[in-house]
This record gives C-alpha cells, structure tokens and sequence, in this order.
C-alpha cells in the first residue's frame, strides 16, 4: 500500500471523524435490528454438504422405519426394592402425571406391559391386553419372574442388574412437519449423486422456510417437556433416583449448557480483559476502546448475518471467539503506536498523533487482515458445508473488525484530546529486549531450539484422533453426566446406529412373509453386534422371534408360523409392532442399535471397522446393508471435517505463501514468513494429540483458529523489521521487538488469560477450546518472537542488502 | 409404545394359537427320523441356523454361539418322507379333495354354528364343559402313558381323575391343577406310537379335522373308536385348525383360519407346509425340551 495513500485516508478519516463514528453508529443500529435474526442451527443437516449421501439414506430410512421419539426416565429405588408395591405405586402415579403432558402419545413402563412367559396363560379366554399389573396386581415377585430378563423390556424398561427400572414416554410426531420432510428427502433423494437444478433447489429453500418455524417451536416445546417431567419426578426424589436421557435430553443439554457458557464466560472474558487492559495501559480510553470495537464489530457482524440467514453451525459459532481476538489483535497495535509516538512527541497534537499511528499502522493492519482472510478463503474450497460457512464467516468479520479498527477507532480517538500516556510495563520491556538479544547474538541456537521443540510438537499430529462422545462433553462431577451415563450404562446406550439390510433371500411360497433364511441372517448380524461392548440395547424383528421362541417352550418358530402371526394381525397393530424394524414394500429389516458413549476406551473408528468386517463375517456384504443415524453420521462427519482440516491446510500455506510474495516482494521474506505459520499450526495439532485429547467438532477447528492468530503477529512483526531494516539488521531487530513485539505480547496475554477462564466450564470442549486457543496463543508468540527474528537475521548480506534497498524506496515514497 | 407392547404380547397369543402342537415326540424317535438332505459343510451358517442348528461365528468379539431364531427345516427330511419325494405329500390329489371339502364345511356350517354356540352358553359354562370332556379324557391319557413307559405321568393322569371326579364334582371343575398342582399331561395314541418309533408318514388331511399325518390319523381314528365322545363335543380345533389349538373359542378361530386361508396364495400348500414345518421343527427341537422336562422332574 502506497503511503500517500495511507496519508490521506488518515487525513479524510480525521476530517469526518465525527461523521465517521456517527455512520458507524447507525451501522451497528441498523445491524443491531438483524441480531436477533441470527440463529445458530444445531440439528446434524447443518453440518453436511447437501447431497452428502450417507444424510440422505439416514433419512430415507427414517422415513421407511418412522421410529418413535421418546425420553427414558429411569427410577432407582435407594431403600426399596424394584419390585415392590412402592415401586409399581410410584411408577403409577408418574406414569399418570406424564400423560397429561400435551405431546405425549403413550407412556410404557413394567406396569402397564402385558406380561406372559406360559404359553398356558394364553389358552382360554383370558384377554391378553389385560395381563398387565395394571389390571392383575401381580405380587412383586411375579413381576420379577415375569420381567427379569424379557427379550424385549431388558435395557429398555428394567436394567439387567435389576437395580432399576425405566418409564418411556414417548412423543407425538409433528404431521405437519414429517410432511415437509419427507418432501425434502424426496427432493434430495431424486437428486443424489447429481448437480441440483436451480429449480429444485428454490423448492429446497421454500420448503425448509416452512420447517423451520415448526422446528424451533419443538425445540422450544422439547425444553419445556423436559423441565415438566423433571418437576413431576421431584414428587419421589426422598426415595428413590430418578434419571432422564435419551437422544434429546442429551441435545438439549447441550443446548443448554452451551448458552450458558456463552453468557457467564463471555461476560468473564470480557471482565477479565478489561480489567487486564486497566492494569497493562492504565487509561480509561485503552479499556474502553478495544471493548467498544469488538461489541461494534461482533455486532454489525451478527447482524449482517442474521439478516443474511447465514446461520452458525456448532462448528462456526466459534467465530465470535476469533473476531474478539482479531479485533483485539488489530486494536492493541493501533494502540501501542499511538502510545509510542505519545511518548516520543508529548507536545503533538491529537490529529498528529492519529495521523502517525495510521501512517505506521495501516498498511500491516490491512495485511495483516488480507492474509487471515486469504487463509479462511481457502476453507471455501473444502467441500464440507459447515466448513466453507465457516470461512465465509470469518472473511465477512475479519472485514468488519478492520474497517472498525482501523477507520472507526481512530476517528473515534480524533475526536478526544490528546492525553499524556504512560510506559509499558517494565517486565515487559525486559522481555523484549533479552529476547531481541538472545536472537540477535545466537540466531543459530534459537533457531535450533525453538524450531526443534515446535517439530517435536508437530510429531504428535500421528497421535491425533477424532472421538465423539456426547456424555462426555460434561464434566463428570455435573448431574448432566451422572444422569446421563446412568440411563447409558443401565438402559441400552445413548447414540443411535441403525443397521438397515436389504432382504436377499425371497421366500419359496409367495405367501411367506420372510424366508427362515432372511430371519437367521438378522439374527447372525445381530449377535455379531451384540458382542461388542459398546453396544447397549439391539432391537430388532429377532427380539420379537426371541419372545416368541420362549413362549414356544423354547423352539423356533417355523416360518410359516411367523407368517401367520404377521397376518392374522391387524395391519395397524403390525405396522405399530414390527413396522420400525421391517418394511415389507422396501424389503428391508432395521437393527435398531443405541451406542454406549460411556464405554471405557472406546475407539469409535474402529469400532466401525470391526463392526464392517463383522458383517462381512456373518456374510453381508457392503452392498446388501447401510449403517445409518446419528452415530454414523457424526463419525463421519468428524472424519471429512477432519480430513479437510488437514487437506485445506496445505490449500492455506500455499494461498498464505502467495499473499507473502506479494506484500513482501521478496521470495525470502515469504517464506521465512510462512515457516512460524505452519510451525506453530502443526505444532497446536500435535499437541493436541500429545495430550490424548480426541478432536471432535468444537474443536476440529483449532488449526484455523491458530493459523489467524500466528498470521497476525508474523506480519506485524516482519513489517516492524522492515521498516528500520535500512539501519541494519540489530536496529531493524530492536524496533521490531519494541513496536510490534509489545503489541504482540499484550495481545497474547489478554487473550490467553482471558480464554484460560474457560477451564472452569462444566463443558469440555469449551475447556479445549479455551486452552488450546490459549496455548496457540502462546506458540504463535514463542514462534514469531523466537523463530521469526532468528530467521531473518540468519539471512545472508546480500539479501538483506537487496531488502534495505526495497524498504529504503518504500521509505522514500513515505516522505 | 404401549400400544405396540400390547400388541407384542398379543402376538404371544397368537403364537400359541398358532404354534400349539401338543405332542411331544420320543427323543429316540428324533434321531432316528431326521436328517439333513445336505452335508452341514456346504450349507451357509443361516442355512444350517434354519434347519434348526445352532452355529459359531468368529467375529472381531472372539466365538459366539448363535441359536436359530426362525426355522424352514428345509433340508432336513423324516427318514420315511425322504422315500416318497422332496415335498412330503404323496396323497396331494387326495389331501387337495379334502382340503376343499373342508373349507367348504367349516365356511358354511361350522363358523355359523359355533358362533350361535358361542352367543348361547356363557363363558364359565363353556369351560366348565371342556373341562367335563377333559377329564373324561383321563383313563386314556393314563393308558397312554402306560404303554408309552411314562409313569410319571400316568401317576398324574390316575390322580387327576380321581380329584377331579370326587372334589372337582365329574369333571367340570379343576381342582386337580388349582389345589394339588398337578398338572395337565394330555397324551393321544399318535404320542404313544411316535414314542415305541412309528414315523409320522406322509402328509393327510383328514375330513374335517383338517391337517394331519399317517400316523395320526391312525390314532384319531383308533380314538374315535375308543372315546368317539372326544371328537364329537370338542370344537373342531385340533386339525386343520391346528392354527388355533388349545384355544376353546372357536369363533375367534374360525376368524383366524378364514384369515390365512385368504392371505395365502395357494392355502392348501399354505396349511400343509405350516403343519410339516412344525412338525419337523418340533420333532428336531422335541430332544432338546424332553431332556429339560426330565431334568426339571428330577
């Protein structure tokens, strides 16, 4: 950027200042009126490109199977037994307290089952529906004898201990909206594999604008229900346990705690930083500038969005954490300039001094965001939906937080009077200074060291992996996961897997429902499944054989016999029965499979693995089945986010290497500028894996996240170093170290006190997201003020010689 | 879920009704009559799993042991069947006669008399009846159980025909099951022949009774001769309505053969392949329970 140009923007900006900061205002009034518009979406299709296929067969088999939606409140006696008189009381009087809850259908527990396990007991006139407790009042050790182990109750409505036992309420669907659902799956299906055509698409966008109002009423109902039966189960919290769970307790948990961690650790954040900004500069002006430029330009962010419908995903709401840390990036070398040239000039006027800083300032501070944005642009080609929101997001802030700190700061600051500043901190200084010498006098030495200790960081990127387990999000001291974990171990898991397989052998009779075949494929499938340690409860057309096998005095039913039940059934009562696990137009059977989260040491990939080749074992091929529902699709959404994280970074180095060359004019300086970057980008990685921690989707995101932060610092520095590289390289060293090795310092250690607050959440990814922004924080600080200096003092004379020339020019030009 | 639950449980009923073959044969008699048309080696593990075998598999898990779930005993063949073709029926132009007859009988006399019946006499009477003609019943079970070496059982039948005669006022109460707790233990001359190892031979509908075999028929008609009373008062429940046995309304039966009568593509196969399936499935699986039963006794 030419620096007359810079001159007169400075010069336009101090004239309308007032102007400036009025338009501003009105800016972020306007956007103000879009930010209750933004929404950030948290269902599983904001996280997939649209015609990811795996999403759409999930779909359609929800479509072919229509499970129930349900919540599982589990009842553990603490001074009784489960089968006593207290027990079915209790279960009663909840049972009838939940179904008044206006969206519930029906409510399940061990009382209101039919019980049988005599094949006698049938004979007669005895009414079947009526041989419930409900109606017969069994004795509490009948019910044990009936209910202890029963192929389809265990894990469902008691645990297998015997230690508790469940209520399942479940819910109405919402007709209006499995209507247009299935719409938008038809829509997708037709289209999969294949370019949508634009009409298609406008019906896509219309019928989403209808789901989405019914969509965030439900969520808004779910919220309630929850709270509601929390308030009846209150009524027998003296004696006994009471735990909820179940896929949407879990959401909504996450739901929760996700809010209210934006609130108490925003407002921390905030609090921490301003008061570390009173202590660092000492003026009411340095505590209120930073913090007004980023409320202003997360605001007019959030606004354009909401009034775009861009919606955040779980992946990009992290994006309001980066744009505080860029703005407050931009902001604190702004400021440091201006304190700096205070010092030098106490007399100058206030236009002088905004003048200068924007004359020192400008041009780094518009590179600076032109590399960030380069480097999220390159998230656009990923491939991945929440991915390329994400870079779109960060491209449309990092625009925003620089035309606010970089324009609306320092209009603001013009129109103040120019006040005296203090020093920076002595310790500070200090730092500075042994650090410029270190690296002056032993480039080589720190070179050697700081380079050696970021590579034996990167090493851990082989160490790396992906796991996604919900439970343990929450601390484990929370009551979220004890109630969680408990329904996990003690009724059947928490993730959905379903396992879909086409039928291949036809029966002989056309009459034949299923062949004997068909049936004992299932159930070798099935057993397979079952014999992993993870999976809790497995529900399928063979539990029901497997009830019928017992009340058969322990033989298998025959074929025809099983066809007979389905027939003399009525075709409602069958599609309420069996239709969840066995579609007859699509030949199709449904393993319905909850996952443990809680397992010990569970490796979901492989778990995966094993779980492919053991279908190939009992002789199912790929071809023949699909592993569908939220588990599978959450493993491999992590997988692609993970893959394009690694992919998209060598996209990044090589744009960012780009952007380099061109600001720099020099292939030297564009690579010794790109070395920190990817050092300190590889190195978050491998600490990462390191420290065991398993990525998963809050924070796949760490390696952009980094990459913003180190990108800023080197090219504030590198711009420092050049601009006195005329005088040699120990003063170019020296005022690189004190102009923007200040700043960077500062920055660094408001955002990493600021972010290590979120240590204290209950959420571990907010934890890791904390820390690890924190430690990037740091590693791009060790390396641009360690491995950057060395480097370029490590630069043969010649080149220096060819650069000083460069920067003298550029420096000519400035005068 | 609760309603599917019902409905789950409903089907248990329908289970037995569909299900219920009461004879028990001999385990001697199993091995002696079954066998795989196949070596098991070539069969693929649900094959062999529908022939009622259970299997390993190896899975990333280590062994398990998976136990059929549903059986087709396809390939598994009575060593007299094996001699008369791949289906089992022989008779079928006859067995086809029958059928056809049968289904005429029970649509346009039987379905409407016992539905009358039903109306008429009320449900604690109509038991009391069945229980009148069960224990009449008795003295033939004990002999049966005699000659087939079951005296266990026969201790049973003697007992329950003496309490439920005196005590139970002739029969039409139940005292011997509800007081003494013993049990019913039915057993026809078929039991009894399968038990001295006479084979079930080919496929027969009977007039009437509906499906059967060779060595059944032989048996109802020898009880006919024997206890024609049986057969005449009993709904006719036990053949080709063996869909629906034990069960002592026939009304709902009649419903449940009418049903599957018109579900079926060709209802004669329909029915007689559900009789030759359960039969092989509960002679095969037979061993297996009578061992548990003697086991439990002891």
């Amino acid at each position: 950027m030419k620096t007359n140009l810079a001159s007169r923007i400075a010069d336009t900006i101090i004239r309308y200042r007032l102007m400036v900061v009025l338009v501003f205002l009105a800016i972020l009034a306007v956007a103000a009126t879009g930010i209750p518009r933004f929404k950030i979406a948290a269902s599983a299709d904001t996280l997939l490109a649209k015609d990811n296929q795996l999403y759409i067969q999930s779909q359609l088999a929800q479509q072919t199977f229509s499970p129930d939606e349900f919540i599982l409140v589990a009842y553990e006696p603490t001074h009784h037994e489960v089968f006593s008189e207290q027990t079915f009381d209790d279960l009663e009087r909840l049972s009838e307290a939940f179904k008044a809850i206006e969206r519930v259908e029906a409510v399940t527990s061990i009382i209101n089952v039919p019980l049988v396990n005599d094949a006698a007991d049938l004979t007669g006139n005895t009414q079947v529906d009526q041989l419930t407790w409900e109606f017969q009042r069994y004795t509490p050790e009948t019910m044990r004898s009936l209910v202890s182990g029963h192929p389809i109750f265990t894990d469902l409505l008691i645990n297998s201990q015997n230690t508790a036992t469940a209520i399942q309420i479940v819910f109405k669907d919402n007709p209006e909206l499995v209507k247009i659902e299935r719409k938008i799956t038809a829509l997708k299906a037709e289209f999969m594999g294949k370019d949508l055509p634009d009409s298609a698409q406008e019906q896509l966008d219309a019928l989403a604008k209808q789901a989405d109002p019914i969509r965030l009423a439900l969520t808004e109902k779910r919220k309630q229900e929850i709270a509601q039966i929390n308030h009846i189960t209150s009524a027998v919290a003296e004696r006994a346990n009471v735990y909820l769970g179940g896929p949407y307790v879990v959401g909504q948990h996450l739901i929760d705690i996700i809010t209210s961690d934006l609130v108490v650790f925003g407002i921390a954040i905030v609090l921490v930083i301003a008061l570390l900004l009173a202590v660092l500069y000492r003026r009411f002006r340095w505590v209120i500038f930073p913090l007004s430029a980023c409320v202003v330009s997360v605001g007019i962010t959030l606004g354009v969005l909401g009034w775009l419908d861009v919606r955040a995903t779980v992946i990009s709401a992290n994006f309001v954490a980066l744009q505080i840390i860029l703005t407050l990036a931009v902001m604190i070398h702004m400021i440091s300039s201006y304190r700096a040239i205070a010092r030098d000039k106490p007399q100058s006027h206030q236009h002088e001094r905004v003048k200068a800083m924007l004359h020192a300032k400008l041009a780094p501070c518009f590179f600076a965001a032109l590399t960030t944005s380069v480097g999220f642009a390159a998230l656009l080609f990923s491939g991945l939906a929440p991915v390329i929101s994400f870079g779109t997001m960060m491209l449309l802030a990092t625009s925003i937080s620089l035309l606010v700190s970089v324009i609306g700061f320092p209009a603001g600051l013009a129109c103040l009077k120019a006040n005296s500043d203090g020093k920076e901190w002595g310790v500070f200084s200090t730092l500075l200074n042994r650090a410029a010498g270190v690296s002056l006098n032993k480039p080589g030495w720190v070179l050697f060291v700081s380079a050696g200790l970021l590579i034996v960081l990167s090493v851990g990127i082989l160490r790396l992996n992906v796991e996604n387990s919900f439970i343990n999000y929450f601390a484990d001291d929370t009551r979220v996961h004890q109630e969680l974990a408990y329904i996990d171990k003690e009724f059947g898991g928490t993730t959905a897997l379903d396992i879909i397989i086409d039928i291949q052998q036809p029966p002989s009779d056309a009459s034949l429902l299923l062949s004997a075949n068909s049936v004992n494929q299932l159930q070798l499938a099935q057993a397979a499944v079952k014999a992993f340690e993870a999976t809790g409860s497995v529900t399928s057309l063979v539990n029901f054989t497997e009830l019928a096998k017992q009340l058969n005095n322990n033989k298998p039913l025959t074929e025809y016999e099983l066809s007979a039940i389905y027939y003399l059934l009525d075709k409602k009562v069958v599609n309420q029965l069996v239709g969840a696990y066995f579609s007859e137009d699509a030949q199709q059977l449904r393993m319905a499979v909850r996952i443990k989260d809680t397992t010990e040491g569970l490796d979901r990939e492989q778990f995966m693995t094993q779980l492919r080749q053991d279908m190939q074992a009992v002789s199912l091929s790929e071809q023949h089945y699909q592993l569908t529902g939220l588990f599978v699709l959450y493993q491999d959404i992590l997988a692609r986010l993970f893959d394009s994280q690694i992919t998209t970074l060598g996209l990044v180095y090589v744009a960012l290497g780009l952007v380099f060359l061109v600001i720099f004019r020099s292939v030297k300086f564009a690579l010794i500028a790109l070395v920190p970057n990817v050092l300190t980008t590889l190195a978050i990685l491998g600490m990462i894996g390191w420290l065991g921690i398993p990525l998963d989707i809050m924070t796949i995101t760490i390696a952009a996240i980094t990459m913003g932060i180190a990108v800023d610092d080197t090219l504030h520095f590198v711009h420092s170093y050049r601009a006195s590289a005329a005088q040699g390289t120990e003063a170019a060293t020296r005022n690189a170290f004190s102009d923007s090795g200040m700043a960077i310092l500062i920055t660094t250690s408001l955002i990493a006190i600021g972010f290590s607050l979120f240590a204290w959440s209950d959420f571990l990814p907010s934890v890791y997201f904390g820390l690890l922004t924190a430690i990037a924080m740091l590693l791009a600080l060790l390396a641009d003020m360690t491995l950057l200096p060395a480097l370029l003092n490590l630069l043969p004379g010649k080149h220096n010689q060819n650069i000083n020339a460069n920067v003298q020019e550029g420096a000519h030009h400035a005068k | 879920m609760h309603y599917k639950v019902l409905t789950l449980v409903f089907s248990g009923w329908m289970l037995t009704a569909v299900t219920g073959c009461a004879q028990l044969p001999d385990k001697q008699a199993t091995e002696q009559t079954l066998t795989f048309d196949k070596p098991t080696q070539s069969m693929s593990a649900q094959e062999a799993m529908s022939n009622g075998q259970s299997i390993k598999i190896s899975t990333s898990q280590g062994e398990i042991n998976v136990e059929p779930a549903v059986v087709s005993m396809a390939q598994t063949s009575l060593n007299s069947g094996a001699a008369t073709g791949g289906e089992d029926d022989p008779w079928e132009g006859f067995n086809r006669a029958m059928f056809s007859f049968n289904h005429g009988a029970y649509k346009y006399v039987l379905t409407p008399v016992t539905k009358g019946y039903r109306t008429v006499v009320p449900d604690p009477a109509r038991q009391s009846v069945g229980r009148f003609f069960d224990n009449l019943r008795e003295p033939l079970n004990l002999l049966n159980h005699v000659f087939a070496g079951e005296i266990n059982h026969a201790g049973s039948n003697l007992g329950r025909f003496l309490i439920n005669t005196t005590v139970g006022v002739l029969g039409l109460f139940d005292p011997a099951t509800s007081l003494f707790g013993l049990d019913k233990q039915p057993q026809t001359i078929g039991d009894t022949l399968a038990a001295w190892g006479v084979e079930p031979g080919p496929y027969l509908v009977l007039p009437i009774l509906g499906q059967s075999d060779a060595r059944n028929g032989v048996s109802v008609l020898a009880e006919g001769f024997v206890h024609p009373v049986n057969h005449v008062t009993h709904a006719p429940h036990n053949y080709q309505l063996r869909a629906v046995d034990g069960v002592d309304d026939f009304s709902r039966l009649s419903d449940t053969y009418h049903t599957l009568y018109n579900e079926a593509d060709d209802p004669y196969i329909f029915f007689r392949n559900q009789y030759l399936q359960a039969q092989k499935r509960d002679m095969w699986f037979g061993k297996q329970t009578s061992d548990e039963q003697s086991e439990n006794e002891n």
